[in-house]
């Protein structure tokens, strides 16, 4: 016999949601680093995250990262993120997308 | 066109990435921007199933992920060092059967893939034991194999270039084999051709990790899929390469960028300059001396220059790199010396001040502050 009869204290739930994200693109007309883009969950069977400009031209959807999944459950779940181009050249979009606090 | 192989988790410390990949995950990315229609086979435990997917079905990738007890996960310190993988011991996995026209059959750690095809291009990825292509069963009525130097010499267990891929040829019932080699480019040999070889091409940076399956991928789709001649598949492979170690960008573009050829210097030499101060010093110069070895065996004199009071040799020297954790004078001075002789300098730093950079830039020196790039760059220079 032994142990406490007191259960032990809740613990926090696990926070599985990223904070950052990286991610490469091809270049598009006019994306300047510096630039925001809509972060969205897109799809029906299959979810997925897809980054777009502000006005609605898609830059691409995310693939090969390994959190991805967690990503999408987040975004389902109304948590916030944000992108930037933090890289443009004549041919390739360098972003970073953020978790919002 | 199916792709099957390993996907895997790969992390890299400087610069720091995180990708979940694999040979067969980063070859079926790259070909949706060449072909439709991928099937992509893989082992992966089951818990690991729903990570996988939105990987790759949102690209139009048709998956089909076979049961694993765990998944593999490589970690680089840099582009260029030897991986850490994990678990140990490794998970195992057994054979899976694939049928289909043009089928890309990457060795994997942690199974094997069966292949009954048209086409088949096979790489075995193992520099360690590369097995044959029908050791485990595998039958293509057309085959190419695709490797690098290290697993050809591994295989061949004969130092001559040609008379190594003619042994692959001819053990595998091969129809051409095609010999990675980094820098150098790629060589071709087609039954009943001569040697043929395409050139690297000129990239801007060298993310190195993954730029094999890439050529993988895309020599499969233009000698497979289309059917061009071996030599002509192979230079738009390493074309595509070059994209993807400047950029990372997948899926691939078509056409891929109008490049420069590279050639590595076959005469003189690499002078490593650097000052193997602390455990950093140190792990930095070992890990160049060793990582050029490995890109240009047998191509590159080196030596190291490592007190700054040492006379500058003469020539033959064509290029000087200067690996610095942050700029001292004497490396500035050396530096300014070996622009004056002619001879080109690389220059590895981790910090520098503006007006350094400057100064060095003035001196037409190439800066660099990612340690893979920077080694290619002193080969090519």
């Amino acid at each position: 016999m032994g142990g406490s009869s007191d259960p032990p204290p809740p613990r926090p739930p696990e926070d599985r949601c990223p904070w950052r994200v990286e991610a490469v693109f091809p270049a598009i007309d006019g994306l300047v680093e510096g630039a925001p883009l809509v972060v969205l969950l897109k799809g029906v069977s299959t979810l997925h995250v897809s980054l777009a400009t502000k006005s609605g031209v898609q830059v691409g959807i995310l693939a090969g990262v390994p959190n991805l999944q967690q990503l999408i459950e987040c975004l389902r779940d109304g948590v916030q993120y944000a992108a930037v181009i933090t890289k443009a050249d004549t041919s390739t979009v360098f972003c970073t997308i953020t978790r919002q606090a | 066109m199916i792709v099957a192989g390993g996907v895997y988790l790969e992390t890299c410390s400087t610069p720091a990435s995180s990708l979940l990949m694999g040979s067969a995950g980063r070859a079926a990315l790259a070909l949706v921007g060449l072909t439709d229609r991928i099937r992509l086979h893989a082992f992966q435990p089951h818990e690991r199933a729903l990570e996988v997917y939105p990987n790759f079905e949102p690209l139009g990738i048709e998956v089909m992920l076979h049961p694993s007890p765990a998944r593999i996960a490589f970690h680089y310190l840099y582009p260029l060092a030897r991986p850490r993988i994990s678990p140990v011991p490794l998970p195992e996995s057994g054979t899976v059967e694939v049928t289909g026209k043009t089928v890309l059959r990457f060795g994997c750690l942690e199974g094997d893939f069966r292949v009954n095809a048209v086409r088949a291009v096979y790489d075995p990825q193992s520099a360690v034991a590369p097995s044959p292509f029908g050791q485990n069963g595998s039958r293509a009525e057309r085959l190419a194999i695709v490797l690098n130097r290290a697993e050809l010499r591994e295989t061949a267990r004969q130092a001559e270039l040609e008379s190594a891929a003619r042994f692959v040829l001819e053990r595998d019932g091969a129809e051409v084999v095609v010999v990675k080699s980094g820098p150098v480019g790629a060589y071709i040999l087609a039954r009943g051709e001569p040697m043929q070889h395409v050139p690297a091409f000129e990239s801007r940076a060298v993310h190195k990790v993954g730029s094999g399956d890439i050529f993988s991928a895309a020599f499969t789709y233009y000698w497979a899929s289309l059917d061009m001649p071996a030599a002509e598949a192979a230079k738009l492979a390493s074309l595509h390469a070059a994209d993807y170690v400047e950029s990372r960008l997948l899926p691939l573009q078509t056409p891929p960028s109008d490049r420069s050829p590279m050639q590595v210097r076959s005469a003189g030499g690499v002078l490593v300059w650097a000052s193997p101060v602390g455990a950093s010093g140190r792990w930095i110069h070992d890990e160049a001396m060793s990582a050029l070895r490995d890109i240009a065996p047998g191509s590159l004199s080196l030596l190291t220059l490592a007190e700054a009071g040492q006379p500058a040799p003469e020539t033959p020297f064509h290029t000087v790199l200067i690996l610095a954790q942050a700029l001292e004078a004497n490396a500035m001075a050396y530096a300014s010396k070996a622009r004056a002789r002619g001879q080109a300098v690389v220059v590895y730093l981790e910090t520098a001040s503006d007006q350094q950079c400057r100064s060095l830039e003035a001196l037409g020196c190439i800066m660099e502050a990612d340690l893979a790039t920077a080694l290619y760059r002193a080969t090519w220079a």
